[in-house]
Order: C-alpha cells, then sequence, then structure tokens
C-alpha cells in the first residue's frame, strides 16, 4: 500500500478518552454531530499542520476530555500520536520518516502535552518510540498535513488576487520583465484612449472639481478613470479567471457548485505540482465535509476523482453520496459513549477482493445507507425487504426513526457484511432461514458466522439440538427459524396467503390446492407447492403485495426487531 | 572512490571541494555524511564549509565516527533492535569504565589482563585475522554486565551495535537513503568495526563511497586501527584509487628523507610542489649529554638559530613521544620563560564543549563582530544542549531561553578569567545541564577541571580570557606536542629530541612498522626543516639504556653521506 497513516491513536483530547484507530491510505470519517469529526481533524493538526502556529498547541483546561475532573491539577496528559505506514519504497520519506521508526514497517510521530518538573504544561512533539527524536517545523513542513478551507467562500476567494487558489499557481512561473513591460505599454495605449473619450474625459474633471471645492487644493487628490494598472507586477496580480473561453463570464455570474468545483481543481492542481516539483516530500490532504454547496452528483464525481490520487487523504462527511463511492476500507465510524468516542474503522476488513468489490457496489447502489444506520436488520432477500418494515409497523416500531436499516444479502453470504458493520462497530441484527432441506443447511452457516467471533462457542453449540441451537444463536444476533420465510408466515397467515394469490388473479381450482396446502404446512410436498406457486409470481411481488395487508407476525421476526431496537436504545 | 593522500597533498582541502561539488546535486531531503575521527577535524571540516557558504540542514552530517553511530544508527533504530539496552543511551566516563574494570577483575581473578588490551580484543573481534581467547571473552562479558548494571555502554558498544545495525537491510535502506554520499577523512584511524560499516554501504547498498587516508600515516595500532583495512578498501573491487602524490608542504629534502625513514613496499613518487623545494635542511645534532641536555640545546642553540632565519614561534614545533617526556621538557621550558602551548592545549582538555566555552569568550572579546563566531551558532548549541538535557524548547521558551544566554554570556567580561567561567557556569548551570544530557561525561569532567584549575593558587590561575580565547599570548609561543598528536598539523620548522634506539622504534616492537609511521608523520609536518636530536642513550624507570642512536637515525646518516 502507498504511503499513508496507518492509525492514530488519541488520548484526553476533547471527546476522546483513549481511543486507537486503524487507519486506511483514504480515511472517510462518519458519525452524528458532536461524535467527535472535527476534533480528530483537529488531533491530527496538533501532530502534523504546520500551519498550526505553536501558541494553538498549547492547550486549555477546556481541551481535556470533559470526563476528567480538574485535569490539570491531576496532572493528566495529552497525547496524540500518528503512524504511517507505506514509506519504505520512497528514498525522499525514508530519508524523513527513516528517524521515527517504531517497528520494521511503521513511523511514529507523537504530539504529548504534559506538566514539566514546574508544573507549567508544556508539548513536545516527537517521533519514533521515546522523546528525544525532535519533530520539528522542518519536517512538518516536509509531510504536511494540508486543510482545504471550507467551500464557503468559495467565489469570494476566487476573485481575490490575495486568496485566490490562482495565485500561487501563477506565482510558480518566473516572467520575463521586458514581455511584461511591453505588454504594459500596449495597454498604456489602450487605457490613453479610454480615458481620451469625451464623456469619460469630461466625468474626471467633475470629480477632481468636486473634490477640490469640498477640501481645498491641499487635500484635494487627482483621480483618472481607467483600466487596470500598467505596473508589470499589478498586471499580474490583476489577472483573473473566467468561466467562458471569451473572457466574457465572471465567476460570480456562475453557480455556487460550479464555483467550488473549480475552487478545488485548483487547489488540487496547486498541490499536485508542489508534489511533482518535489517541494514537499508527501502531503495529506484533510477535508472537513466537503459535501457542503455540492450537488449530489458533483460530490460523487469530485470524490471519486479525489480516490484515485495516491496520497493519503482523511475527509468528514455526512453525505451518503460521497461514502457510495468511498473504498470499502477506508471508513471510520466515531461513536459517542460515556467513556469517550469511540472509533471504529474498516481498514483491516479481512475479506477478499470479490467480497470488496461486491459490498462497494452494494454500498454506492444503496448511497452508503448502512454505514450512516443505527442498527441493520440483515435479511436474506427481496422477501424480507418488504416484509420486515411491515412487521415492525405492526409491532409499531418505526424502522427509519429508529435509525434502522434492513440490508439485504442477496442470498445467505453474511459474513463480508457481518465483518464489515463489526469493524464499523453498527449494531446488527440477522433473519435467516433454517432450510433443513438443502445441503448448507442456515444450522451450518450460522455456526459459521459464530465462529468468525468465538470458535469455542460454535464447538459447543453444534452438538447441542436443533431447537436448543436455535435459540443458542440469538445470544449471537442471528434469529433463524425452522424452515423457510415463506412457510412460518403461511402457517400464521393462510388466509392472507389465499387473499394475495386471489388478488393475482390464481384460478378457484390452484387456490383450493393451495388451502390444503397451507393447513398441510407440516409435509414437505405441500412447502413445495406453496413455494412454486409463490415463485410463479415472484418471491418480491407476492411480498410486496402481502405487505398491504394485516399479518400476524412469526415470533422470531418480533424478537429480532425488538432486540435490535433495545441494542440501539441500550447504546 | 578511495584517495590515497600523501602528507601535505590537502586532503581536508579535496575533501571539502567534494563535499560542495556534491552538494550541488544532491537534493533535499538527501544528503551526504562526512565523518572524521576526531572532534578537531569535525570544527576544522565545519570552519572551511562553512567559509565556503555551506549551510548545514537535515541530512547532512558532519561529525565524529561515533557521533554518526550514535545519532544516524544507535538513536532512531536502537530501540526496536536492542530494546533492553538502558535507553535513553548513558556512555559510561572514564571513571566508571575504570571502576568496572577492576571490579571485573576482582570478579574473575584475572589481574593480568588490563584496559588496553580489552579494549583492542572488543574492537578487533570482527577482524577475521583476530583470535580472541576464551579467558578475555569471559572476562569481557563480566565487565560489559557490570556497565550495563549501571545502565551505561562505552564507546565500544557503541560501535558494536552500530555495526549490528548496519547489518539490518531496513537499516542499510535507511542510512543510504539519506546518505547518497558518504565521505570519510583519515580513513588509515578506522578500526575494523568502523571499517566493517563502511563495508557494507559499499557493498550492500547504493551509497557511494568516498574514502581519504593514508595507509603511511595509521599510528593509532593501539586503538585496533590497522592500514590493512585501507588497503583493502582500496584493493575492493567496488572501488577505485586515486593517488595524490604532490606535496604542497614538505621541500623535497624532508619529502626524501621521510622516504628513507618510512621505507615503503612500494615506491611513493612524492613530489615537492612548493615555492621552496630546493631550500630547507634536515639537521641530525648528535648531544651526547641526554635527554634533558637535549632540550637545553633546543633552547639555547636551535631556536635562536631558527629565529636567525626569522620563524616566528608559532611556526615551529617540538614534538615528543608521550607524557613522561613531557613532564621532563615543561619545566626546562618554564624555567628558560619559553612560552609554550600544546595542539591540544597541555593545561586543559579542550574538548567539544570547552571549545564552545572558548568560541564564546571569542565573541564576548572580539565585540560581537569580525571574529567569524556567530551568535546564533553559540546559543543553538546551547539550546541543543538543553534539548538533550530534557528540557523541550518550543516557541514561547525558545526566545526566554535564547534571551537568558545572551544575558549571561555578555555580562561582566571585564572579570578574571576563574570568575568569568565560574559565574557562566552557575548562572547557565552547564556541569548539571551536560550531566543531564547523560551523553558526555568527560565534558562534565573538562568543566570541572577548567573550573577547579583556574581558581587561585592552581596552575591556570594566571590564564587570561584572551589567552582562553586564543588572543594574544598564543601567537608567540611554540606548540608543545606529541608525535600523534601532530598529525594533520604544519610548521615551518620542527624539532623532535630523543632519537635512541628503544625509545623510537620502541624496544618491545623494534620491528613494527608502526614505529617508522609515528616517525614518519612527525617528519613530515615541517616545511622546511627538521631537527633531530640524539645521544645515543636514555634514561627510563631510573635506570640507563645505551643502545645507541635510533635506527632510523642511523640509516638517515647512511643515505645522507653515503
Amino acid at each position: 500500500m502507498p504511503f499513508h497513516i496507518s492509525k492514530v491513536s488519541i488520548q484526553n483530547y476533547r471527546n476522546f478518552h483513549d481511543l486507537s484507530v486503524d487507519l486506511f491510505q483514504k480515511t472517510v470519517l462518519v458519525g452524528e454531530n458532536g461524535s467527535g469529526k472535527s476534533n480528530f481533524i483537529n488531533a491530527l493538526r496538533l501532530v502534523l499542520d504546520p500551519s498550526l502556529p505553536d501558541t494553538e498547541r498549547y492547550l486549555e483546561e477546556r481541551d481535556f476530555w470533559n470526563g476528567l475532573s480538574s485535569p490539570m491539577q491531576n496532572k493528566k496528559e495529552i497525547i496524540v500520536s500518528v503512524e504511517f505506514q507505506g514509506f519504505l519504497d520512497n528514498d525522499s520519506m525514508l530519508c524523513i520518516l527513516g528517524d521515527f521508526l517504531i517497528s520494521e514497517d511503521t513511523a511514529r510521530v507523537t504530539y504529548r502535552y504534559f506538566p514539566n518538573n514546574r508544573n507549567e504544561y508544556e508539548f513536545i512533539i516527537f517521533g519514533g518510540l521515546e522523546g528525544e527524536n525532535n519533530f520539528d517545523y522542518r519536517v512538518r513542513k516536509d509531510i504536511p498535513l494540508q486543510i482545504l478551507p471550507p467551500l464557503r467562500n468559495a467565489e469570494h476567494d476566487l476573485s481575490q488576487w490575495r486568496r485566490s487558489p490562482l495565485k500561487p499557481l501563477i506565482n510558480r512561473f518566473k516572467f520575463d520583465n521586458t514581455d511584461l513591460s511591453d505588454l504594459a505599454e500596449n495597454l498604456n495605449v489602450l487605457r490613453n484612449t479610454i480615458g481620451n473619450i469625451p464623456e469619460i474625459n469630461s466625468l474626471q474633471t467633475q470629480i477632481n472639481t468636486r473634490i477640490n471645492s469640498m477640501v481645498g487644493e491641499n487635500y484635494s487628490v487627482n483621480t483618472s478613470i481607467g483600466i487596470g494598472s500598467t505596473d508589470t507586477a499589478k498586471l499580474i496580480k490583476s489577472l483573473r479567471l473566467y468561466v467562458d473561453e471569451h473572457l466574457t463570464r465572471e465567476i460570480g455570474e456562475e453557480s455556487l457548485g460550479i464555483c467550488n468545483v473549480l475552487y478545488i481543481a485548483l487547489l488540487m492542481l496547486n498541490i499536485e505540482s508542489q508534489e511533482q516539483l518535489k517541494e514537499i516530500v508527501a502531503i495529506i490532504l484533510a477535508i472537513e465535509e466537503p459535501e457542503a454547496h455540492l450537488h449530489p452528483h458533483l460530490q460523487r464525481l469530485v470524490y471519486r476523482d479525489f480516490f484515485l490520487r495516491t496520497s493519503p487523504l482523511i475527509l468528514t462527511t455526512h453525505s451518503p453520496h460521497i461514502v457510495s463511492v468511498s473504498p470499502i476500507k477506508s471508513l471510520v465510524n466515531l461513536k459517542k459513549t460515556k467513556s469517550g468516542t469511540r472509533g471504529f474503522s474498516s481498514a483491516q476488513l479481512d475479506i477478499s477482493l470479490q467480497q470488496i468489490q461486491d459490498l462497494e457496489r452494494y454500498i454506492d447502489a444503496t448511497r452508503g445507507e448502512i454505514v450512516f444506520a443505527k442498527g441493520v436488520i440483515l435479511v436474506e432477500g427481496i422477501a424480507e425487504l418488504y416484509l420486515v418494515p411491515r412487521f415492525a409497523e405492526i409491532l409499531e416500531i418505526d424502522l427509519d426513526a429508529s435509525g434502522i436499516t434492513v440490508c439485504s444479502a442477496h442470498g445467505t453470504d453474511f459474513k463480508p457484511y457481518v465483518k464489515f458493520l463489526n469493524s464499523l462497530g453498527i449494531p446488527f441484527v440477522i433473519i435467516t432461514d433454517g432450510d433443513p432441506e438443502i445441503q448448507h443447511t442456515g444450522y451450518n452457516r450460522c455456526l459459521k458466522l459464530i465462529r468468525l467471533t468465538n470458535e469455542n462457542a460454535a464447538l459447543k453449540f453444534e452438538k447441542c439440538s436443533k431447537s436448543l441451537q436455535i435459540q443458542l444463536f440469538t445470544y449471537y444476533n442471528i434469529y433463524m427459524n425452522e424452515s423457510t420465510l415463506e412457510k412460518e408466515i403461511g402457517t400464521l397467515n393462510k388466509d392472507t396467503f389465499l387473499q394475495c394469490f386471489n388478488d393475482f388473479g390464481k384460478r378457484s381450482d390452484t387456490l383450493t390446492k393451495l388451502d390444503t396446502a397451507l393447513n398441510t404446512l407440516t409435509k414437505k410436498d405441500s412447502v413445495t407447492y406453496l413455494l412454486t406457486k409463490i415463485e410463479e409470481i415472484g418471491k418480491g411481488r407476492f411480498a410486496q403485495r402481502l405487505a398491504s395487508y394485516d399479518l400476524i407476525t412469526p415470533k422470531y421476526i418480533s424478537k429480532a426487531i425488538q432486540s435490535i431496537v433495545k441494542w440501539i436504545k441500550n447504546s | 572512490m578511495v584517495i590515497l593522500a600523501g602528507p601535505g597533498s590537502g586532503k581536508t582541502a579535496t575533501l571539502t571541494v567534494k563535499i560542495m561539488t556534491l552538494l550541488q546535486e544532491i537534493k533535499y531531503p538527501q544528503g551526504l555524511a562526512c565523518v572524521t575521527f576526531n572532534n578537531d577535524a569535525v570544527i576544522e571540516f565545519r570552519d572551511r564549509l562553512k567559509k565556503m557558504g555551506l549551510q548545514l540542514r537535515r541530512n547532512i552530517f558532519l561529525g565524529t565516527f561515533h557521533s554518526f553511530c550514535m545519532w544516524d544508527l544507535l538513536r532512531p533504530f536502537g530501540r526496536i533492535y536492542f530494546p533492553n539496552l538502558p535507553f535513553p543511551l548513558k556512555i559510561a566516563s572514564n571513571e566508571v569504565r575504570l571502576k568496572c574494570f577492576k571490579k571485573a577483575q576482582e570478579l574473575t581473578g584475572y589481574s593480568s589482563i588490563t584496559m588496553n588490551g580489552m579494549q583492542i580484543s572488543r574492537r578487533k573481534k570482527c577482524d577475521t585475522d583476530f583470535q580472541i581467547n576464551k579467558t578475555m571473552e569471559k572476562f569481557i562479558l563480566c565487565y560489559i554486565s557490570l556497565l550495563r548494571h549501571l545502565k551505561m555502554i562505552d564507546f565500544d558498544d557503541l560501535t558494536e551495535f552500530a555495526l549490528k545495525l548496519m547489518q539490518k537491510p531496513l537499516v542499510q535502506k535507511i542510512i543510504s537513503a539519506k546518505y547518497p554520499w558518504f565521505l570519510i577523512d583519515e580513513y588509515q584511524d578506522l578500526g575494523p568495526i568502523l571499517h566493517q560499516i563502511v563495508i557494507i554501504l559499499l557493498t550492500c547498498t547504493n551509497t557511494k563511497i568516498c574514502a581519504v587516508g593514508d595507509m603511511d600515516q595509521s599510528i593509532y595500532k593501539f586503538m585496533g586501527a590497522d592500514p590493512k583495512y585501507i588497503q583493502e578498501l582500496s584493493n575492493h573491487e567496488k572501488t577505485r584509487t586515486i593517488h595524490l602524490r604532490l606535496n604542497y608542504r614538505c621541500c623535497q629534502k624532508i619529502i626524501d628523507g621521510s622516504l628513507i625513514i618510512l621505507q615503503p613496499s612500494e615506491t611513493r613518487e612524492y613530489v615537492s610542489r612548493t615555492d621552496y623545494a630546493n631550500a630547507g635542511e634536515i639537521k641530525i645534532e648528535y648531544k651526547p649529554k641526554g635527554f634533558n641536555y637535549q632540550i637545553k640545546e633546543i633552547i639555547d642553540n636551535i631556536l635562536p638559530q631558527l629565529h636567525n632565519l626569522s620563524f616566528s614561534d608559532r611556526e615551529i614545533a617540538l614534538l615528543y613521544l608521550d607524557e613522561t617526556d613531557a613532564k621532563k621538557i615543561i619545566p626546562i621550558l618554564n624555567a628558560a620563560k619559553i612560552k609554550f602551548q600544546g595542539s591540544r592545549d597541555l593545561r586543559y582538555k579542550r574538548t567539544f564543549y570547552i571549545r564552545w566555552l572558548e568560541s564564546i569568550a571569542k565573541w564576548v572579546l572580539g565585540h560581537r563582530g569580525g571574529t567569524g563566531i556567530y551568535f546564533h551558532e553559540l546559543v543553538k548549541t546551547w539550546l541543543y544542549l538543553l534539548e538533550l538535557a530534557g528540557k523541550s524548547i518550543n516557541t514561547t521558551n525558545r526566545l526566554k531561553e535564547i534571551q537568558n544566554f545572551y544575558r549571561v554570556i555578555v555580562s561582566r567580561p571585564n572579570l578574571n578569567f576563574y570568575q568569568w567561567v565560574e559565574s557562566i557556569a552557575r548562572s547557565l548551570k552547564i556541569i548539571s545541564v551536560l550531566k543531564k544530557g547523560g551523553q558526555f561525561p568527560d565534558e562534565v569532567k573538562a568543566f570541572r577541571t577548567l573550573i577547579k584549575q583556574s581558581s587561585p593558587n592552581q596552575p591556570l590561575a594566571e590564564i587570561t580570557l584572551e589567552e582562553f580565547a586564543g588572543y594574544g599570548k598564543h601567537s608567540d609561543s611554540i606548540t608543545l606536542t606529541t608525535l600523534h598528536s601532530s598529525k594533520g598539523l604544519e610548521f615551518d620548522a620542527v624539532i623532535i629530541p630523543g632519537l635512541e634506539q628503544g625509545r623510537l622504534p620502541h624496544y618491545k616492537s623494534i620491528d613494527d612498522p608502526e614505529e617508522r609511521r609515528k616517525f614518519y608523520v612527525g617528519f613530515t609536518r615541517p616545511r622546511k626543516y627538521v631537527y633531530v636530536l640524539y645521544s645515543g642513550w636514555y634514561e627510563a624507570y631510573g635506570k640507563i639504556y645505551e643502545k645507541g642512536p635510533s635506527q632510523f637515525i642511523t640509516e638517515l646518516l647512511d643515505s645522507l653521506n653515503p
């Protein structure tokens, strides 16, 4: 993997009591308001930002985690450490980070705010394992953390030379002064021409006379009206960006969205040219809530481009559109808890490349919904996708209000989802079928899932009776029926099923047969017949219809729903 | 690249030009390392390079090989590969080492082992030609464990661990990334461990080596050096050798004479490239009345002769063998009111930080200008010391520390030397800062000694601040130094007394070529005149030895008057 921040640990700083998260090459920080996304970036700035003045590194009592009582009196320390990996094949980075190793492939830089022996608080920033190796301003400049400023003022900044991202790009060139003075000469001719237009000329005289009569000759100034300065230095500064090829449409006339895109493009161009010219060894880009004022489609386009860059990137976002295009391992979920904000990261997600691709596609298609969910109900397919929310409604539970998303694995391979949700610390329950008839029964699949977290438990469960296993699975948030969803619901809702088949226009002889089948669902043949008939309509279509009726909820489903709701409430 | 350079061929100049040229090409953050063997050379290098406009920055290393081992190997990688070492590393002072050594003698019962013997064994361990015996191995283990018990390491540990680190591929990778060029001055002084480090750089990394040295001037056998190492490097398939044969110092007569003493196995073809190539003289003086009489002769006849030739005292050096000689010479010079100075000042030890104190004195007296010494450099050294002592220097307290340092050093330069040095040391708490830094036991001692020696009725009570700063009296005194320490220096005239068989060559190592090299080094210091004196007998430990003149003198006489 190329150069990146591989781990961040924060102690006693603002939201964080004792945080430690693994990071991927790119980091997308999500989490509800107040969970500490901005403070995470601030913590990084303490260590890495060369533009942060040292006075800002002297913290105050209120910068300590608020779970500490009188932290400064009790000599508490604030520690932020950042670990890097992926620099071993780059000589320039080795030159810098080689001094700060903590193991054969990892370098670490630490900010420490502590009381000295005179009991005054001071800070040090050091590299490596212990504090002998100073990480000074010069090194911070070599591997800078650059914060992309918020986009709110893009239009204003673009129109002012001093703040314009165009300025550093143009200043890179060394202009030939004689060329410029020729230009200035030409401009001067034009200027005089305009000044000589009789109307302009007379206005000029009027202004000067008026000033003179107001303040007298001593205080008066002589004004003139013209276009642009002919001073060669000022000539460059008067360069502006226009948003069409005829130099007529000014920035202010363009929509905010386009302004922002322009602004980001110029900033990135500047960073990239700095990288190319090797003015900096490596740049770490941090962006806070970049979605502001960007149209959803632009968000996806702009950040897809960002994620393709090789340099490390850290951004905080509430935008599903950005999350939906994020690499799956880049997500970090910050969650408020009583003992400070905890961080959950998918960086170490142990799933195959194919599974990564599938998961990324799922998240893209669902606009990152599960990442923002407070809880997830994992189900097998489309039928549950229609029915589970309906059952919740019948139980008088509002899934949306509780922040619960129903997510279909489109099959029975829950493993990548389970690993992903576990890594991000998102609570979830699984609703699945026992499928005793097929080779990989639900029992086996569930045992495999449990093995992911507890090998021993899985081995013990294996020896229990089937009915006991089903009960035991619930301790691992798996709610399984004994056979299939349709059989479970059908048994409880015979009449509604018949009504649905009727809705789809099934002939009366078929309905009779279905009635018999529904009454004898303990028989294999009956279940098979029922399923064939449902599949003729389509499982999803049937479930969709079913959901419009009042239904009796199978116990395992209501338990699953109640359990996830309770879980979220308690956390 | 190996540059084999004879005496007076401009080794240091060559190296400085090479460094400046390389730094035109090497771009930040990469740099280069230039290591030398002692602090004197480091200071000279820095001064020269500074004059040529070099700005020190990250990854430009100019220092001793030992400090390279410390700062570039042990400090960044030690904790990773040797987690059991006592970090932060403290280097044992000579006293501590001696204490551990004696305790080890006591514990093992091996009383015949000497400190020097132990050091040589430790240094030579990695030389395949060297056989270490079991007793010694046991003894060393005991000594080391005693040292570790005190949570300290010594200089031999430092190089040993540095070599072990250098064998790690990751370390090689990082060092060669930082330093695409590695330059070594005085290669002939390297011991086997440091030589191994260079060989690893040469064979396992992309770092290019530039070594400058002269195997004929290898005179540090007692520290583990051996001319065969530079030979080996020069013969290595990955190096190419350049010979510098022009001598810009000595007249031809001295060059020819020196080669008779040296008796090299291959001809050297050294040529004098001076305005006075055909001038100059080798004077061999037979003074039968013994060593002390030779010194009187020097005072009564030789120095006046040299003055007649209009050589000033500071261009004259008197070279001797060892401390015993110095003890005989100094009272005679003092009695005759001959002013002298040691190249390493004999009156106090000029360690790195004592020199820094000298620079402070010079800056204070020089009214802060025209001395080539800048306040920002003085204060940088100080802030660095403070950091080492565990004080974190940041924007806010940085200014405070600088102001404090300024106030202390500019205050009251009109005090006498003792008051001055005492007040500076007290106000800045120099000794406690050095102690906390942990790496300067010898510096602590040097400061303590300096203060003590300059107090009333002590040997240095008469020294003035001007003298300490290197102004005034220094310029009209002759140089008194050992043959060993004369390496790298040059004078118009050099006087070497006491050339008796048994003294030089030493009776224990009559056939050791190093004895020839030692004399050769002293003999090639002068530009124009060299005086050698002998009596044919000498006194040592209360006994008279009559073994005739040194064989080198006989050889010289034979070739000069065939």
